[in-house]
């Protein structure tokens, strides 16, 4: 596998140069999640080290040029913040509050 | 006169007495919609120290300029007056059908006063007033009251009345209007209770004229093209209602869990925008004329969930989800939306209901009460506890006595008010303060308690809408609040919702500016407001109410937050996490001209126009 993108991969691949994070899609991106998705883990990628949150949501299944809120492992995150191993990208749209 | 029709409804129940007083455009004006109205009669005619549950509390019903007028969302009404939860202010807002039917009634706004010799109802037929005896209704829950009006009166009128918990006095009482919808925050139904008013019922087509018809209907075609441009590219809110936020919450780790102990819960799954949605919508409602329709009409179906559960009705909405569910460690969604029914059915808000029982579910589980007081066990997750104590809280009935005082009393009364989530004794809404500085600021100063209501900056701090700020950070959030303060101020007083005003009437790009709703405003009224001048009249009508709040002996020391604020968030991805008041309360005073007790200036007042309420 090359040294740049974004992969979505199954729960058990691995590669040593690749960071693995995990996606969740929330509210109406819901009905963008692939039909095999892990509702408690969210859906896995394996992304180049360097990676930025900006670059995963180009790559991901939702409509482009929306308004995308997206935290990191629950906390606010800029567009450039370079993705870890392990981290939990939640993504859902600026929709307002309850 | 313009927007308004220039009318106040004066209703004096102790001697039966109706009168007609006008207002002037300039009163309207400066004192800015129904909201400034509404404080100014306030300051105007009590005693801010009287006892709220006493004849001498004024209860104002308020429409806007732009209620029942073709802006998105002008369906609106705020109910104003000494709250007797609080002892502060109350600002309660509701939507539905009756905001707008109160406005054809032929009047801007309702003022009670003083207190009725038996149960009386108010029925406003196009400017035609009386009160009618309503003995026979004491007693009888929202639905049947509101049944039973429409049976003596008009098949087209709109009620908002009370059920059991405000006749009974209990201080998390609401007002419900068309069955399902609540200006619920701050006891608002005891008030009514006390003066013996069970309902008001109003119908009409009286229309107050609009400044320039055309031109507001321009503004509002290019409102509706971007909010049904949204709708059609799968608006969150149109698909799920505010269901679809605890998902959000969770992953922030700001949702209430077992009473604010913890920020994320295991049973999110079960108690989501999807659940509702495939177990139990039936279909989407919405207030008048309301093209979001956020509304969720629902139905818990006894032959698969069980008939302790059967019913049907609206929501649960987020902030039910979130009290009723999460906080009370519920992960049933049937018993949170049978919950939800039984509050609006007897009358009790589901914010302050759902956090007096989460707080008992503590106390009883660190062993504060036990069952010989509670009369049962009631454990966190206990879905029939909770119901048992709804209904018994609203008739006052064994521990429903303790739970119909709101949580502060209850957990004083056992000397652990550390485990009352409150701001001046009103239970938080659904969104933990340590995470979300601005919220956490908004709660401690908001002069109703704590509501997001007042100012709710998780738009930016948590949603994303118009730019996604970091919630955790101090820089900036004195501002912050303060704006969102008066934005939400300007949206009440005007008439309108929060969910499509935000959205649809403000420049959310450039910082929450209220471009739209100013045009909307001047065309309906004929002022010539800028986004300047009505920021300004906001920030005059949010002096008063603060006015109001000194004047009742409210002081600095009133402006925090519940205890378990200032301590660190066990665990979850705000683990630590705490909530700094000092960091940025003075900040908050400083940028309001108020002094370092909370205090409005003179300069700040004179600046405002308002000394004279000093």
């Amino acid at each position: 596998m090359p040294g740049t993108g974004v992969y979505r991969v199954s729960r058990d691949s691995r590669s040593n140069e690749l960071v693995r994070i995990a996606v969740r899609l929330l509210a109406s991106y819901r009905q963008y999640l692939p039909p095999d998705h892990d509702e408690e883990a969210g859906y896995l990628y394996q992304v180049a080290d360097g990676t930025q949150v900006g670059d995963v949501l180009a790559a991901l299944p939702i409509p482009p040029g929306g308004f995308h809120t997206f935290l990191v492992n629950g906390r606010h995150a800029a567009r450039d913040q370079v993705l870890q191993e392990g981290d939990l990208l939640s993504v859902f749209p600026a929709a307002g509050g309850g | 006169m313009h927007g308004w029709h220039g009318r106040i409804l004066r209703v004096n129940l102790t001697t039966g007495a109706i009168r007609e007083e006008t207002f002037s455009e300039e009163e309207a004006h400066k004192y800015f919609g129904g909201r400034g109205l509404a404080i100014k009669v306030l300051l105007d005619g009590m005693d801010p120290a009287a006892d709220p549950l006493s004849p001498e509390n004024l209860l104002v019903m308020a429409t806007g300029p732009l209620t029942s007028t073709p802006a998105p969302t002008g369906n609106r009404y705020m109910v104003v007056t000494k709250s007797p939860l609080t002892s502060a202010l109350s600002n309660s807002n509701s939507g539905g059908v009756f905001p707008t039917m109160m406005k054809r009634s032929g009047y801007d706004l309702f003022v009670f006063e003083g207190a009725a010799g038996k149960p009386v109802y108010l029925y406003v037929d196009e400017r035609k007033a009386e009160l009618r005896d309503a003995s026979h209704l004491w007693g009888l829950d929202t639905h049947q009251t509101e049944d039973t009006v429409r049976g003596e009166t008009a098949e087209d009128v709109s009620v908002a009345c009370i059920g059991p918990a405000g006749e009974n006095l209990a201080l998390i009482a609401a007002i419900i209007n068309d069955k399902h919808r609540a200006a619920a925050r701050s006891g608002v139904g005891a008030v009514m209770g006390s003066k013996n008013l069970k309902a008001v019922a109003v119908r009409g087509d009286l229309r107050p004229e609009l400044y320039d018809e055309k031109a507001m209907r321009g503004v509002i075609r290019e409102a509706n093209r971007q909010l049904a441009a949204d709708i059609r590219a799968g608006s969150t809110m149109r698909i799920y209602g505010t269901s679809y936020v605890p998902d959000v919450t969770n992953e922030a780790g700001v949702f209430p869990t077992f009473n604010f102990q913890y920020g994320q819960f295991e049973g999110t799954p079960r108690i989501n925008g999807p659940t509702l949605k495939e177990h139990f919508l039936v279909r989407h409602g919405g207030c008048y004329g309301c093209p979001l329709a956020c509304a969720r009409i629902t139905e818990v179906r006894g032959e698969i969930w069980g008939e302790k559960y059967a019913g049907a009705g609206e929501g649960p909405e987020y902030e039910t989800i979130g009290s009723l569910g999460s906080a009370c460690g519920v992960d049933n969604m049937a018993a949170i939306a049978k919950a939800n029914y039984l509050c609006n059915e007897l009358g009790l808000d589901t914010i302050s209901t759902g956090l007096t029982i989460a707080c008992a579910m503590e106390m009883y589980t660190k062993g504060i009460v036990g069952e010989e007081q509670i009369g049962q066990p009631l454990p966190f997750g206990d879905a029939d506890g909770m119901i048992a104590m709804i209904r018994a809280a609203a008739r006052r009935e064994g521990f429903g006595d303790e739970i119909a005082q709101g949580s502060w009393r209850l957990a004083s009364s056992y000397g652990h008010p550390e485990m009352s989530i409150t701001a001046k004794k009103l239970e938080f809404p659904s969104y933990d303060a340590r995470g979300l500085k601005g919220m956490g600021l908004l709660y401690a100063t908001s002069n109703i308690g704590a509501s997001h209501m007042a100012g709710d900056t998780a738009y930016t701090e948590l949603f994303g809408v118009g730019k996604k700020i970091d919630g955790l950070t101090y820089e900036g959030k004195a501002e912050l609040t303060k704006h969102f303060q008066e934005i939400f101020a300007i949206i009440d007083a005007a008439g309108l919702c929060v969910f499509v005003a935000v959205r649809y009437t403000l420049d959310t790009a450039h910082g929450y500016i209220p471009t739209r709703v100013t045009e909307m405003i001047n065309h309906a009224t004929g002022t010539q407001f800028t986004p300047d001048t009505l920021l300004e009249a906001a920030e005059r009508v949010y002096n008063l109410e603060r006015l109001f709040l000194v004047k009742a002996g409210f002081t600095r020391a009133d402006d925090t937050l519940a205890q378990r604020m200032f301590e660190p968030m066990p665990a979850g991805p705000l683990q630590g996490e705490t909530f700094d008041l000092d960091r940025v309360l003075d900040d908050y005073y400083i940028a309001r001209g108020w002094d370092a007790n909370g205090i409005p200036t003179r300069q700040r007042l004179e600046k405002l126009g308002i000394a004279h309420y000093a």
